[in-house]
């Protein structure tokens, strides 16, 4: 059974549907990468599954049961985390407070996960006393993503984990979702680097105007010369 | 209660009615068009009444005076005082979050207020300005002045609604609805967003400063206690609401009907003994306070808004 | 001066437990509360019914904080939720109809005349060469001190505090993250209001009680939340000595008449130079 499923969505914010009939899948040992032109509702499709933009209709499952227009803290404790694309960490708390709050709905000591955190990510591990506002954008990012981890999700949803950062830092981000996918977390994962999302992911999909264009294996995306030229740019 | 003294409690009322209608205008011109926060309104109006005063006065020892001004060109002043007033709040103010602009309205309002208070030499402090003369006096007997001075005031009054209603029609005033609207949207249409508040938050004072010469004149008395935040600010802003933010005639509707029921708990409070007026005084104050705050809970657009105007306009 | 300067931090004091819990409304909340100076002054007045009831003073500042609290929350569940919806400027309107309902409410049960918690006359004490202070205003700066310190430890060091901040910080990212919103709400009234409270009692004990006091402190609140940076506590807590010292010493310039006028000024000029305050807070660009 698949972690996440989703079901024909249409949705936007006010009156105005971003989404005009999406449906995607997600196993729970896979990558899926969601790529498209911008304004294909990549970004609203994420929002709309955690539940911060309005679905008008379709439906959205999480382990099996539906979760259509449930708030984002009770998500959250069913096991599912989302990374927003940018202002993704508190700037005027600590690296260790930003991870504390990612666990704030957790009642038993968080040392734990803490640690799996640290290990997975070295760099934040020796500035966890700092502000995180003073970390570089690739601290941030993977303090972003440290924090999602902290509940141990059975799903992460990363809204363009790469935007704005030094390809080689997006590199060693790009490493650290795989090694999360290979630690037993399903990842869906929106980005505008299309080519490296493909990479690296088990299964994609295209969207452009809001619908569905294309499914299939990362490999097979990628060399689909049809895809490329129509979305995948010179990325 | 004889006939003569109804009448003349009822020209004596609408004179204050339109002297409350000209500040509501203002304030719309603010806040119903271009949604800037100015609870400063008493400022305003007191720098129009002290200014117009001055001007005309004859020469005391005590204070300024003796300026002897015709009465149009002192409200002119008046007004155009007023205005620079307004100017100089918005410098700082008007690129930032709305709330800014409202506590620097409030502080301009006292400081005014406690400058009119301390420096006696300028208008006698406490003691106030008396004997202001009135407009046209001589042209008119005695007992009819009132009456007078009331169709005058309508003039005023319709005067400035009907060119309010023009500029709310013209390109200037429907790029102050866009502005208060949606500031951003404005902004990313290319206007210059911060001139065209600045322009409205001078024009709306000016017709506030306006209000405050044509009250001194009639009144023939002003002091620092006629320009405190309750009357001077917080009454207007209901009134503005009540008849309806954006609407001009919602704003003159509003200011009769809330000075109606001021007045009519100010009739009921002076049955109370004298040892209760001021406890009298302060129900008065919790029934204004919560009328408005009724208000905003079942009919925020007021009687004449629109429903529309208060979905949260984005400010950026 | 060092009389001056005594005196404005006492009066300092009192202006930053109140502006710090201004802040913190501000930046978790998102909401500049004009009512907040008024609630000072109903902290003051229950106070002084608690006193009047014979209650020891501590317990009638701890009961009166508890009121308090609850007057706000009220206020906030069944006036604000509804009025939010209309825009962050309705609110400021409906929060000034509040503080002139709790003003004028004040006034018509205790009355327009000065109040005082005690009749006890006490004498200033030498603590300092060239300066003079009352007991009880070296108890008022030595009870600030410690409860701004609990502020610290408590936004420091629990969870819920860090919470708030994160809240201040990012409202949005903190629902994402799933944290209880409604709770730091609460919570943040509770700190607000306790220290709001606390800082009216102070201004009641220092000089009297009278409907408006706590009226008359809002500008100087804002102007010291402004100076500090919105959403910034221990700015408020800088802004707030600032200004209380810059009202004291402008008396041996201009007349005391003046003094809301000093603090007017500072605002004025630190939102032409600098309007995200000392520590950075929030503000808005065009």
């Amino acid at each position: 059974m698949a972690i996440l499923e989703v079901d024909d969505l249409i949705g936007g914010y006010n009156e105005v549907a971003i989404l005009n009939g999406v449906s995607i899948r997600c196993e729970s040992d896979e990558i899926v990468a969601v790529i498209g032109p911008n304004g294909a509702g990549k970004s609203t499709l994420m929002k709309s599954v955690f539940g911060l933009v309005p679905v008008t209709s379709g439906s959205i499952r999480f382990d099996g049961r539906v979760i259509t227009g449930i708030r984002p803290n009770r998500l959250v404790r069913l096991g599912m985390s989302y990374v927003p694309q940018e202002k993704n960490i508190f700037p005027s708390l600590t690296v260790e407070e930003n991870l504390q709050m990612g666990a704030f709905v957790r009642t038993e000591p968080m040392d734990e996960a803490m640690a799996k955190v640290f290990a997975l990510f070295p760099f934040i591990a020796e500035r966890r006393k700092d502000v995180s506002g003073a970390l570089s954008g690739g601290g941030r990012q993977m303090l972003a993503l440290g924090r999602a981890l902290m509940l141990d999700p059975k799903l992460l949803l990363l809204d363009e984990p790469s935007a704005g950062l030094a390809p080689l830092v997006r590199d060693e981000i790009f490493e650290k979702v795989l090694e999360i996918r290979d630690s037993g977390v399903a990842v869906v994962i929106v980005e505008q680097n299309a080519k490296k999302a493909l990479e690296m992911a088990d299964r994609g999909y295209v969207l452009a105007t809001g619908r569905n264009q294309a499914e299939d294996t990362g490999r097979s995306l990628l060399e689909n010369a049809e895809i490329g030229k129509l979305y995948l740019g010179s990325n | 209660m004889d006939v003569g003294g109804i009448v003349s409690y009822g020209v004596f009322f609408l004179v204050i009615v339109s002297v409350y209608g000209l500040l509501s205008l203002g304030l719309n011109i603010q806040w119903g068009f271009t949604r800037l926060f100015n609870i400063g309104v008493a400022g305003f109006f007191a720098v129009g009444a002290y200014t117009s005063a001055i001007l005309t006065t004859p020469p005391v020892s005590d204070r300024l005076g003796g300026f002897d001004m015709p009465f149009v060109a002192a409200m002119v002043v008046a007004a155009l005082l007023s205005g620079f007033v307004a100017l100089l709040i918005g410098m700082p103010t008007l690129r930032l979050k709305e709330d800014y602009l409202a506590i620097a309205t409030i502080g301009i309002a006292e400081t005014i207020r406690l400058f009119f208070n301390n420096e006696a030499w300028v208008a006698h402090g406490v003691r106030g300005i008396s004997g202001i003369p009135r407009p046209f006096q001589d042209h008119v007997p005695g007992a009819y002045y009132n009456v007078a001075y009331l169709i005058f005031m309508i003039v005023m009054v319709t005067l400035i609604f009907m060119a309010l209603q023009k500029a709310v029609k013209s390109p200037w005033g429907r790029t102050l609805k866009a502005i208060g609207e949606d500031e951003m949207l404005a902004q990313a249409m290319g206007k210059n967003v911060v001139r065209f508040k600045m322009e409205a938050l001078v024009l709306g004072a000016m017709i506030m400063g306006l209000a405050g010469a044509l009250y001194a004149h009639f009144i023939q008395f002003i002091s620092p206690e006629v320009f405190v935040p309750l009357s001077g600010t917080f009454l207007v802003w209901v009134m503005l609401i009540a008849g309806g933010s954006g609407s001009n005639k919602g704003a003159l509707l509003g200011a009769l009907v809330i000075w109606g029921l001021w007045s009519i708990t100010d009739l009921i409070t002076n049955l109370v003994p004298v040892g209760y007026a001021v406890k009298a005084g302060a129900i008065r104050v919790i029934a204004i306070a919560v009328a408005l705050e009724v208000i905003l809970l079942m009919r925020p657009q007021g009687l004449f808004g629109k429903e529309k105007t208060f979905t949260s306009g984005r400010k950026g | 001066m060092p009389q001056l300067l005594a005196n404005g931090i006492v009066f300092g004091c009192i202006i930053a437990l109140g502006a710090i819990g201004l802040t913190l409304i501000y930046g978790i909340l998102r909401f500049g509360n004009f009512a907040h100076g008024d609630t000072m002054s109903l902290g003051a007045y229950l106070a002084l019914l608690f006193v009047g009831l014979r209650m020891p003073f501590l317990a009638a500042v701890g009961l009166a904080i508890g009121v308090s609290i609850v007057v706000a929350v009220l206020i906030d569940r069944y006036l604000y939720a509804y009025i939010r919806r209309a825009g962050p400027i309705i609110l400021l309107i409906a929060s000034v109809g509040v503080a002139l309902f709790l003003r004028n409410v004040i006034l018509l049960i205790w009355g327009p005349d000065l109040e005082y918690y005690s009749r006890e006359i006490q004498f200033a004490v030498h603590i300092l060469p060239g300066v003079r202070l009352k007991p009880y205003e070296v108890f008022i700066v030595l009870a600030a001190a410690v409860l701004i310190l609990l502020v610290h430890l408590f936004l420091k060091k629990t969870k819920i505090g860090k919470a708030m901040r994160a809240c201040a910080d990012n409202l949005d990212l903190a629902e994402v993250v799933g944290i209880d919103t409604r709770r730091v709400v609460l919570w943040t009234w509770a700190v607000g209001i306790a220290l709001a409270v606390s800082g009216g009692v102070m201004l009641g004990v220092e000089n009297g009680l009278r409907p408006a006091m706590g009226w008359e402190l809002l500008l100087p609140l804002f102007a010291a939340a402004i100076l500090g940076g919105i959403g910034k506590p221990y700015g408020a807590m800088a802004g707030g000595l600032v200004i209380g010292i810059a009202q004291e010493v402008s008396a041996g310039y201009v007349s005391t008449a003046y003094k809301p006028a000093v603090a007017f000024a500072i605002m004025i000029i630190v939102l032409l130079v600098r309007p995200q305050g000392i520590f950075g807070g929030r503000r808005r660009w065009m």
